[in-house]
């Protein structure tokens, strides 16, 4: 495990490729059934460009490598994430590539940020998750 | 439509009670990919991932239904969530929701109200606050 040091990047790497079924088993699991999400003709209906994906499926993603990320750092142990703020910038698509990454800034001796953004195969950032971590 | 939601700010949802089980975590651990405790992949089990709390949504759903609006018309904007104290499997949580504002916004394809829904949780056997959560959903009035 490695020591943090302020404005540490981390590097993006790839969480998945968005699947129809993918988008189904997170419906199951969340209790979002929004057909946005899984029905082609109901997303054309409300303006979209097809089925996307739900906001809180590429969320948890940036959750999840934050946890990982977390864990690989020693000098973490005692601290804890205490708030979770995410923006949704752009939609995710069926077949999108998602991979997550970003940065560390060490705010204080007690605190420290960490920003992460999920992005797809051309680069572009779908969401945005800003954590706070105190002891 | 939209210029009457603002009238509805304060609108709360039912209290309610879940229990989340081990399986009902871990499948959602699994679905998103979670870790925790070291490099090698493996599902949480004991310690639930924050965005578990997305599991808890029937409020919001509940006041989008009271307000009129089908859910196919609404988009994820923000989230919040403030962790407070841990979810562990198997232990009952309480939640309720409240519509606690209302912006409206026009573009050239759609009349828009961004609706902020703010949910407290708490665990039923001592009332602790396990997190809060702050939902900005988009409501889309297709033109």
């Amino acid at each position: 495990m490695t020591e943090i040091s302020s404005e540490d990047f981390i590097p993006f790497k790839v969480a998945g490729t968005i699947t129809l079924e993918w988008l189904k088993e997170f419906a199951r699991v969340s209790g979002d059934y929004n057909p946005i999400h899984q029905d082609e003709a109901v997303a054309k209906a409300m303006g979209l460009p097809g089925v996307i994906a739900h906001g809180m499926l590429i969320s948890s993603l940036v959750h999840s490598r934050a946890c990982e990320v977390i864990a690989d750092y020693r000098n973490l142990r005692c601290f804890h994430v205490s708030v979770s703020q995410t923006r949704f910038r752009a939609m995710t698509f069926l077949g999108d590539e998602i991979s997550v990454g970003g940065q560390w800034q060490v705010t204080g001796s007690n605190e420290i940020r960490l920003e992460l953004q999920a992005r797809n195969q051309k680069g572009e950032t779908n969401v945005t998750t800003a954590f706070t971590l105190v002891r | 439509m939209i210029s009457g939601l603002k009238a509805k700010i304060g609108l709360q949802s039912a209290e309610r009670k879940i229990t989340l089980s081990e399986t009902e975590m871990k499948d959602f651990a699994v679905c998103v990919q979670a870790t925790v405790g070291n490099t090698v992949h493996t599902p949480i089990s004991s310690v639930a991932i924050p965005t578990v709390f997305t599991i808890f949504r029937a409020g919001e759903f509940e006041l989008i239904d009271d307000l009129g609006i089908q859910l196919k018309q609404v988009l994820h904007a923000e989230q919040e969530y403030k962790l407070l104290s841990p979810l562990l499997p198997g232990e009952e949580l309480g939640y309720r929701t409240t519509l606690t504002g209302v912006m409206e916004k026009k573009s050239a394809t759609a009349n828009m109200a961004f609706l902020i829904f703010e949910t407290d949780f708490f665990r039923i056997s001592d009332s602790v606050r396990l997190a809060a959560a702050k939902s900005t959903m988009v409501y889309r009035e297709l033109k």
